[in-house]
């Protein structure tokens, strides 16, 4: 078990994955009413881990694995709401007339990659599909560098997520500080956030 | 419509090994089902249009349309292309899929499964490796997951599926 031992560590293009725990996302989750269906979007890929632990709950997930396609966004190509709308419709696949009432939204790693002019249409976007009540959970990396690309995040039974990130090489980190983030993400704001060792701050936002 | 006997007769002659070793799945999938009965769809095979039937399919062709085999199993294998709303008792993907399936009795999303469509069924099995984009709606503990061999929650798996 090579990566368990690097659950301190920070993510560096060398490494695969690592373990972290996550106490804000474990708090969303043992707040769920089993007497109450839940649904969530999970904008990573399909994890077989995260599945295996969310299937515990009455729930309907939606896996869109769209944050590559989210992150190619920008607002030069994409330049009136109509154009933009239809590719985020393309990449969530939330319809209007198939409308969900989703109660909690998993970023992941979304925000630190995303173009910061594509935030506004995103939000807007979701909040055809949330409710007053809904959270957002993600991750922003607090080093002036990161990983290439997205991480898939893996729930676990042990109250640890699996961050793995293959990316042979880094980039310069967008860094948000909790206004500019309030900002961005309105109405969502941070509600709670903790900086974890590995230098990723895990933010729990509400509206 | 599509006569599947008429299918059946038509393909038989070309069931190739890679086929039999899949029926061979199949049938240990679903064994417990008891049906004896299965068609199959070659890899040079193409449908357009609607399948019903009374017998459990294979499908390693191409397919567009609905497949409604209530009561009965559906395997698309590993060079399988559909593009349909599958209804079937138990249904395994094993090559591509893109439209909504309604298993009576459990989905399974092979490794080399590459699912676009949503999921209502009372279990859903998704391998390590496989492609998924759409909805799973589920009970609690609908989901059964296989991991690799070595993976850290092989037991828990195992576990639950026992329990």
């Amino acid at each position: 078990m090579p990566f368990a031992r690097k659950v301190n560590a920070s993510i560096t293009p060398s490494e695969n994955s690592l373990l972290s725990k996550s106490p804000l996302l474990f708090d969303v989750l043992d707040k769920i009413d089993p007497e109450k269906r839940y649904e969530i979007l999970d904008t990573g890929p399909a994890s077989s881990d995260s599945l295996e632990f969310l299937s515990q709950y009455w729930c309907k997930i939606h896996i869109s694995d769209s944050r590559n396609s989210l992150c190619e966004l920008n607002t030069e190509k994409l330049d009136t709401p109509y154009k933009l709308n239809r590719a985020l419709v393309k990449s969530l696949m939330l319809y209007k007339n198939k409308k969900s009432n989703l109660d909690c939204l998993f970023f992941w790693d979304l925000l630190n990659y995303l173009q910061p002019d594509i935030f506004p249409a995103l939000i807007d976007y979701l909040l055809t599909h949330t409710h007053q009540n809904t959270v957002l959970h993600c991750y922003l990396y607090t080093s002036s560098l990161m990983p290439e690309s997205p991480g898939r995040y893996h729930i676990l039974e042990n109250k640890q997520v699996r961050i793995e990130n293959n990316s042979p090489v880094t980039r310069k980190c967008p860094t948000y500080y909790q206004g500019a983030l309030n900002k961005l993400t309105y109405p969502f704001k941070a509600k709670r956030s903790i900086l974890h060792s590995n230098g990723m701050q895990e933010y729990l936002l509400t509206r | 419509m599509i006569d599947m006997k008429q299918i059946r007769d038509n393909v038989s002659n070309k069931m190739k090994t890679s086929q039999q070793e899949d029926l061979q799945k199949f049938n240990e999938i679903t064994h417990t089902a008891g049906h004896n009965s299965t068609a199959s769809l070659g890899s040079t095979i193409q449908i357009k249009g609607d399948v019903t039937g009374d017998e459990d399919l294979i499908i390693e062709g191409q397919v567009e349309g609905n497949i409604n085999l209530k009561g009965h199993n559906v395997i698309i294998g590993k060079n399988g292309k559909v593009e349909a709303n599958i209804e079937a008792n138990n249904i395994v993907v094993e090559g591509q899929l893109n439209g909504d399936m309604n298993g009576d009795e459990k989905v399974i999303i092979r490794e080399t499964g590459n699912v676009h469509g949503n999921i209502i069924s009372p279990r859903v099995t998704l391998e390590d490796g496989a492609l998924f984009k759409g909805s799973i709606e589920m009970e609690p503990r609908q989901i059964n997951v296989v991991k690799k061999p070595g993976s850290s929650s092989e037991s828990l798996s195992a576990k639950k599926q026992s329990a």
